[in-house]
């Protein structure tokens, strides 16, 4: 009986040393591992070319209905009374966070969208959880009655 | 034709942008943080005060107030945290990120403060 592996065969070619190399850097079907997106998902991080998933467009549409709500909250509260019989410049700090509340859910929302592109789905949208919670507007709460 | 180096293209450190950015919100973060300070020293005197009067009538002792400390002592922290938060997320960010994130911190900070400035007094009501 024989075995079934077979002898080398000495009219063939074996080059090791090329069958060691990726190829050219030039060559079209050339995967740079910089910018492999599996690598790039094995140290934390996402590739900020990749598409979003729908569920993670899902969440982000969610959180932006949120701020929206948010901001036209902030903006009805706009005229609230915070301090008073204050010196110019401190009626000027509160002007200027007045209008910083109106814009900070707008703000947040796109921070964290542009500057945590490379982080995680689930990283950015416990950041939005966050702002979701610091910039509830209490004011609008606190000076109206729903009853 | 000279040849470019790398430093001629890179242009200016990022450092000194972010610096500027660190130093001007600092500014106002530190701000921020003086007006909570005095707003504690106000309405602990003022607390005081009530206390006092209520204590010189007949009968007055039930109406006396206790001090907000908690809450005070959350509105002078609020800036520091915002602060520290924002240059931890911004220690290795470009000067473009920097200021969007201090501009982000200072707004979320600037909201927190003014809840407490309008639910601080209700708590006393006097």
């Amino acid at each position: 009986m024989t075995t079934a592996a077979s002898p080398p065969d000495g009219s063939v070619d074996h080059d090791d040393d090329e069958a060691l190399a990726w190829g050219d850097a030039d060559d079209a079907t050339h995967v740079d591992a910089a910018h492999n997106p599996v690598a790039v998902r094995q140290h934390g991080g996402r590739d900020p070319e990749t598409p979003e998933t729908s569920g993670s467009l899902v969440g982000f549409g969610v959180f932006g209905g949120v701020y929206l709500l948010y901001t036209v909250a902030w903006l009805l509260t706009a005229s609230t009374a915070y301090v008073a019989d204050v010196d110019t410049m401190l009626t000027v700090f509160v002007d200027v966070l007045r209008f910083l509340a109106i814009v900070a859910p707008a703000l947040w929302f796109t921070v964290v969208l542009r500057a945590g592109r490379r982080r995680r789905t689930r990283t950015r949208l416990l950041w939005m959880l966050l702002g979701a919670a610091v910039l509830f507007p209490w004011p609008f709460l606190m000076t109206r009655s729903f009853g | 034709m000279t040849a470019t180096t790398p430093a001629a293209r890179r242009g200016p450190s990022p450092l000194v942008g972010r610096l500027v950015v660190w130093i001007v919100f600092g500014a106002l973060f530190a701000y921020m943080t003086v007006q909570s300070v005095g707003n504690l020293l106000t309405v602990s005197q003022s607390v005081q005060a009530f206390n006092a009067f209520l204590q010189s009538t007949s009968g007055g002792d039930s109406l006396q107030r206790s001090t907000p400390w908690g809450w005070l002592v959350l509105d002078i922290a609020i800036a520091p945290v915002a602060f520290v938060i924002a240059l931890w997320a911004t220690r290795r960010s470009r000067t473009a990120v920097t200021v969007g994130i201090f501009l982000v911190a200072f707004a979320a900070a600037g909201v927190l403060w003014l809840d407490l400035q309008l639910f601080v007094p209700r708590l006393l009501d006097f």
